[in-house]
């Protein structure tokens, strides 16, 4: 006999799901065999980074470069919560469409029409997620084993049943113990297990853990600790300040089949800047290089182990996350490569073979994307050591490059494998900035914790910008290069179909030539973008989903830089919206 | 003689730039507003407002962000200390992080701040 408890029935009331009627497409199971082999089915997209090769490829060219001057709109969805516009990325199986908008709402869509199959509404505790400043972001979910996985910005972990949107479990993973928070990023399914990363760089907590939790039942299987979790990376923190020294992995990692590994990119140290500026080695907050802030680490995907690491930012003094969770799986040469962007602009090559024993990853090449930068005066290609570093101790500090921002934000690039090239979004933009001595938080207290006060500003004798560049991945050689005036937040996406598709920060969705970054088409969504964007096939057709929507912390400073039309621009609104021929 | 007449424009103009900077830095007005606070306070209030509230709120308040332009609030110093206190989505609250002097501190600070 079924009991029932005030747990259960809480949970059960928590969970708001529509069920649409009948006659909607359903979606077939996601096997960890379609997984695997998700880049090799176009007509879906079963994962965040479309396949484990991180490419955000479609392989579908029914648009290509010669009709796609007429795509038109096939359909829109406007989500019931959009706080801070929509920073989701679509999902696609057999015809059925997910997504997430804020604060933990989830939307399975019939791919053709539109038509609502069902919803579900988290119930969020707001006392916590409101003590952050990541609240009520939602990135993404997860699909697999009958099942859709969300993270929440409490601390949950959500698994609803994909054909109803019933909740399956709703577990608890973060504790607010050491002051962590919540999620906000999508997970991503590696086996048996459901991978995901906490927020809270920004924040005097402790330990930033990515977790692994069983895709049945929610439980965890592993934690990962990205800051003080091992001895090596508490010797790195002077003063025990890794109890207060923020840390995580906020964005969607990758995994790699060849040597079963997990790739995370992980969160900034707090505070953010640092006031003893060159003598940060044994001086200021946090004293030492803050292992593992601002790394790629390479996990065991069934252990959880740290088998490599590399610090992308040592002792980062400027929020130049590693963050950004675009991990690009490449083999040239009988070589194995894996390429990784940093906020700071730089675009690291590792080798992805030579993983193992706790060491250091190989960088096989280090390169600058950011073009207006001056914290640093470079990268070494050879061993991806910062050359030439301008820390900022306390007092006042003018047109520093780029701004806190960074060059390169959280959002994706893609590779093409029919043209060859990596495209990538580099954002120029600069701050004043007056670096203060903050005094030190309790541990694990979880607070607000910012070494600074700054204003955005452009770079000198220039108006902020972005670019988009088609580049060889490995060299970083640059074939096309083209400019933006207003830097866009969104992911791209390139298609077989010669496309690159770019979702704008002023409203306009612009499909580029992907072999020469000529602009072959656009259409104004009206709002800015700043989340993903997937091609499917519904019916035998082929669509092209963006969402849209615009707020956050980056895209606040757009209208000071920038005015018209970001001054007028809402930042609770957004929607899907989906494209084909 | 005209290579010698373009430098002394040059020093000049440069000279013109370096009083014009030492003059914005010593006319920060957030500086006078912040000496008024701390010497009622006995605090230091643009390190208590760098440290929790500069994510969102540039430029000490003076400038608009992802959060709004403090200067010149309509708000009332209650409501002001209300708002900080509670949050508002996406502000957090920070009824658990700050003494009550503290929110008044910072609340009081943001309405002395000059804005039109």
């Amino acid at each position: 006999m079924k009991r029932w408890t005030y747990k259960g029935v809480a949970k059960t009331l928590s969970a708001v799901a529509f069920v649409g009627i009948a006659s909607q497409a359903l979606a077939g199971d996601v096997t960890w065999d379609r997984l695997m082999n998700a880049d090799k089915d176009a007509n879906n997209w079963l994962m965040y980074h479309q396949s484990f090769k991180g490419w955000h490829y479609s392989g579908l060219d029914q648009v290509n470069a010669d009709n796609v001057k007429n795509l038109h709109v096939a359909w829109l969805h406007t989500p019931s919560a959009s706080k801070r516009g929509i920073q989701s990325f679509p999902l696609a199986v057999d015809g059925v469409l997910y997504y997430t908008s804020s604060s933990g709402q989830v939307w399975a869509l019939d791919g053709a029409t539109g038509a609502v199959i069902w919803r579900y509404q988290a119930k969020i505790d707001t006392e916590r997620a409101e003590g952050t400043f990541y609240n009520p972001y939602n990135r993404g979910l997860a699909i697999g084993y009958g099942k859709v996985y969300i993270g929440t910005v409490d601390g949950r972990m959500i698994a609803l049943d994909a054909k109803n949107g019933k909740v399956v479990w709703d577990n608890t993973i973060l504790s607010v113990e050491k002051g962590n928070k919540g999620f906000t990023g999508a997970p991503v399914i590696v086996k048996d297990k459901v991978i995901i990363g906490s927020n809270g760089g920004e924040l005097s907590g402790c330990c930033g853990p990515i977790f692994a939790v069983n895709a049945q039942t929610g439980e965890v299987a592993w934690q990962f600790d990205t800051i003080g979790g091992d001895e090596r990376s508490r010797q790195s923190w002077g003063n025990d300040s890794w109890k207060i020294g923020g840390g995580g992995g906020w964005m969607t990692g990758s995994y790699d089949p060849k040597t079963n590994t997990v790739w995370w990119g992980t969160a900034n140290p707090a505070p953010d800047y640092d006031y003893a500026g060159d003598n940060w080695k044994t001086d200021g907050p946090r004293p030492g290089d803050n292992l593992y802030s601002s790394s790629v680490v390479v996990l065991d995907a069934d252990s959880g182990e740290l088998k490599s690491y590399f610090q992308e930012m040592p002792h980062d003094a400027w929020d130049f996350d590693a963050a950004p969770g675009e991990f690009v799986t490449l083999d040239k040469g009988g070589k194995h490569y894996m390429l990784h962007p940093n906020k700071g602009g730089i675009i690291f090559v590792y080798n992805a073979d030579q993983v193992g024993g706790g060491n250091q990853l190989k960088v096989e090449n280090a390169y600058m994307l950011g073009e207006t930068y001056n914290y640093i005066k470079g990268v070494d290609p050879k061993t991806g050591q910062l050359i030439g570093r301008r820390d900022l101790p306390e007092g006042k500090h003018t047109n520093v490059c780029p701004a806190i921002d960074g060059a390169i934000s959280w959002n994706t690039g893609s590779f093409n494998p029919g043209t060859g090239l990596y495209y990538k979004i580099g954002q120029e933009w600069c701050f004043d900035i007056e670096v203060v001595k903050a005094d030190r938080p309790a541990d694990f207290s979880g607070q607000a914790y910012f070494g600074a006060s700054w204003t955005a500003t452009h770079p000198q004798g220039k108006k902020a910008y972005g670019h988009v560049t088609g580049r060889d991945p490995l060299s970083g050689k640059i074939k096309w290069r083209t400019e933006f005036k207003y830097p866009p937040l969104a992911s791209l996406m390139s298609t077989k179909g010669n496309l690159v598709f770019v979702p704008g920060a002023d409203g306009n969705f612009h499909a580029l030539d992907a072999r020469t970054g000529k602009e072959l088409w656009k259409f104004n969504n009206g709002i800015g973008h700043h989340g993903g964007v997937i091609s499917y096939m519904a019916g035998g057709k082929q669509y092209i989903a963006v969402v849209s929507g615009w707020g956050s912390h980056v895209s606040g400073n757009y209208g000071p830089l920038f005015g018209h039309p970001f001054t007028e621009m809402p930042t609770d609104a957004g929607q899907l919206v989906v494209f084909s021929l | 003689m005209k290579a010698s007449r373009s430098k002394k424009f040059a020093l000049l103009i440069a000279l013109i730039a370096g009083l014009t900077a030492m003059s914005a830095y010593a006319q920060d007005p957030t500086d006078e507003v912040a000496a008024k606070i701390d010497e009622k306070f006995g605090g230091n209030i643009k390190k208590l407002f760098a440290t929790r509230c500069s994510w969102c709120h540039q430029g000490y308040g003076m400038k608009q962000a992802d959060g709004p332009k403090l200067a010149g609030t309509s708000k009332s110093v209650a409501q002001v200390m209300a708002q900080i206190m509670n949050g508002k989505t996406p502000m957090p609250g920070f009824k658990n992080q700050l003494s009550f002097e503290q929110v008044q501190a910072l609340a009081e600070y943001i309405k002395a701040l000059p804005g039109s």
